[in-house]
């Protein structure tokens, strides 16, 4: 049984959006080594976490969007 | 009049810059003690050790040895920190760490973080300020109620 709110999950769930989009976004402009892309990384693993040891069901939130290395969006950016 | 200041034990994590010795200096001369850190592995084995600690401090975007929300989780967990003040502290933040502060000050709000201090340019004075204003009281600091 979850010990998290209905708004609090809501509210877990855009920190995380809000994340992942940010670091996808970063990794692609300026390199997924930065400390500021570490660190964003690093907030989004452990509200991962802090989800799981609250009982809820991890499964259960939308998938979050795969770290993207410097060196793919090199090759992406070539192609297009 | 140092006997009538809230004099806390503050546990600083931040990297090697200039600036921050003013703020350093400033929290000393305002009769707190300070032990300054620029490595989670080193704060972590000093928080196992010293019982009194009245705040915890730490850049956000320090990486040495860990990252700062980890740390923060390992501090929240501890039933004696649970409630010691932990401040979190985004200084001169780059464009980058500007566009994905918003979900990082949300992150370290819902993760335990008691406050999220950002400066486009340092300002040791307004930090001081904005630190002291959550200290906890002269009273249980004496009382030793929090640790």
């Amino acid at each position: 049984m979850s010990k998290l709110q209905a708004h609090d999950i809501q509210e877990l769930k855009d920190t995380r959006k809000k994340l992942s989009r940010g670091i996808v976004w970063a990794a692609k402009r300026f390199g997924a080594d930065s400390k500021e892309v570490f660190v964003a990384h690093a907030a989004l693993k452990n509200l991962d976490e802090y989800i799981a040891e609250q009982g809820y069901d991890t499964a259960l939130l939308p998938a979050i969007v795969p770290f993207v290395s410097k060196d793919i969006s090199k090759t992406r950016k070539k192609k297009v | 009049m140092l006997g009538e200041m809230v004099c806390a034990e503050i546990i600083a994590l931040i990297e090697n810059r200039q600036e921050w010795a003013q703020l350093i200096e400033s929290l000393s001369r305002s009769g707190h003690g300070v032990q300054v850190f620029d490595n989670f592995a080193s704060a972590v084995s000093v928080l196992r050790e010293q019982r009194t600690v009245d705040m915890i401090i730490s850049d956000v975007h320090l990486q040495n040895g860990g990252d700062v929300f980890d740390f923060l989780r390992w501090v929240r967990k501890d039933p004696c920190r649970a409630a010691t003040p932990f401040v979190m502290l985004s200084m001169e933040p780059t464009f980058m760490a500007q566009y994905l502060e918003d979900g990082i000050r949300m992150s370290s709000r819902l993760l335990g973080a008691t406050l999220y201090i950002k400066q486009d340019k340092f300002d040791s004075h307004a930090l001081l300020k904005e630190i002291e204003s959550i200290l906890p009281s002269e009273a249980s600091l004496k009382s030793g109620t929090i640790v």
